[in-house]
């Protein structure tokens, strides 16, 4: 029951935002961080704490699951990083602001 | 009309001729071919597509047409835009651009602006909308937001991350200037390009991956922890408290067990005469980590 417990401190560790029935109106929704919960969960796992918790076999499903679910957020992530490094490299144009000033010098300012 | 340069097609064109020559972004980049990893058929034409390259390369091919007749002054220059258009490289393309309209006289200056002009077009209000974070304002960032959700619950990643791609070039644009100001052109460069863009883009981004976090995984992620806990609650025959929340799901079950061992611990208390009660202290206190050497030695006396 204790290994409930270890279990249970793990998932409310990873939980953020308003519980659903303290939630109103554009609260926070509540949000479960699989990529944080599932190297907690291996932990416990290497421990036997997680399979005295919950049994072998659904320690093995849990830990699937929980990383089906990290998965897809890592690729959410990814494109967060990929967009970040273009924005990065976007940033670096500002050298054609001289270009730009002669340009719109010509142009007459407008188009 | 063999003296009109302006027909014949041009060297990159006829190095890339092949089926798909209508849209010259579904060919792979060279630095795609060779260090990139394979993208899924849509990432280049959507972020084609949501990029406001198709508008440019229109107006620059219109510019050429009002030009088939001139001198050929510049024409490296202005191959050189039009391919750097079509890869997809702002910055060259504005470059060259630039080049024309402030070198010698030659007959592109109006392709030239053109493109400056397609560059910079809505450029000042975008970067309004981005002051204000206002960014469903600007066309191609909403689209791609929108887009990139549906596509990516499609299991569509790659058009996805091409939509993110387009949507970012559009935003390229206010970094090359104020349409009204050249000094402002400056600030927007310096300052804007340095600090705001990458910090509203990535919260643009940010939110885009909260929603695919919050509408594909978490129901997931979630349903795995309470099919755990109502696992164990059915396995060990209790029924559970039902847990609105996700962080009550694991402890309703303990509790349940608990209330349920509450029973025995009470027989074992009638049995010890009173002598049981006297262990679950300790006992609670070894679980949680916390005892004490002489606690340990009274679990030990009466075992």
């Amino acid at each position: 029951m204790q290994a409930l417990r270890d279990l249970s401190a793990q998932v409310r560790m990873t939980t953020t935002g308003v519980r659903p029935e303290m939630a109103v109106a554009g609260s926070t929704p509540e949000m479960l961080d699989a990529g944080k919960l599932l190297p907690r969960l291996n932990k416990l796992n290497d421990s036997g704490r997680l399979a005295q918790a919950i049994g072998e076999d659904a320690a093995a499903k849990l830990i699937q699951d929980v990383d089906k679910a990290a998965r897809t957020k890592a690729s959410a992530i990814s494109r967060v990083k990929l967009a970040k490094q273009i924005a990065v490299g976007a940033a670096t144009v500002g050298g054609a602001g001289y270009l730009g000033h002669k340009a719109f010098g010509i142009l007459g300012g407008g188009h | 009309m063999a003296t009109n340069p302006f027909e014949q097609p041009l060297a990159s064109e006829q190095a890339k001729a092949s089926p798909a020559a209508g849209n010259p972004f579904d060919q792979p980049l060279p630095s795609e071919q060779s260090t990139a990893p394979q993208e899924q058929p849509g990432f280049l034409s959507r972020a084609y597509e949501a990029s406001p390259l198709p508008g440019m390369w229109d107006a620059a091919k219109g510019a050429v047409s009002d030009f088939v007749n001139a001198p050929v002054q510049g024409e490296q220059n202005f191959h050189a835009m039009t391919d750097a258009l079509r890869a997809g490289n702002f910055r060259e393309a504005a470059g060259h651009a630039a080049q024309l309209l402030v070198g010698d006289a030659n007959p592109f200056t109006d392709a030239a602006k053109s493109v400056i002009s397609g560059l910079t077009k809505d450029a000042h209000q975008a970067g309004r909308d981005i002051q204000t974070r206002n960014l469903s304002a600007i066309p191609v960032i909403g689209t791609a937001a929108s887009n990139d959700a549906k596509d990516v619950a499609a299991g569509n990643s790659s058009a996805a991350a091409g939509d993110v791609v387009g949507g970012v070039t559009s935003v390229l644009p206010m970094l090359l200037g104020d349409e009204a100001s050249t000094t402002r052109a400056g600030y927007i460069a310096g300052k804007v390009g340095d600090a705001l863009i990458p910090e509203k883009l990535r919260n643009a981004v940010s939110d885009v991956a909260d929603k695919v976090t919050g509408d594909s995984a978490q129901p997931a992620v979630q349903s795995a922890v309470r099919g755990a806990a109502e696992d164990t609650a059915a396995s060990e025959g209790v029924q559970p408290k039902v847990a609105t929340s996700v962080r009550d799901a694991i402890q309703n079950t303990s509790d349940s067990i608990l209330g349920r061992s509450k029973a025995a611990f009470q027989t074992l208390d009638d049995v010890s005469g009173g002598r049981w009660q006297s262990t679950t202290k300790p006992t609670q206190n070894m679980n949680s980590g916390r005892k004490t050497s002489r606690q340990r030695n009274r679990i030990w006396s009466i075992r």
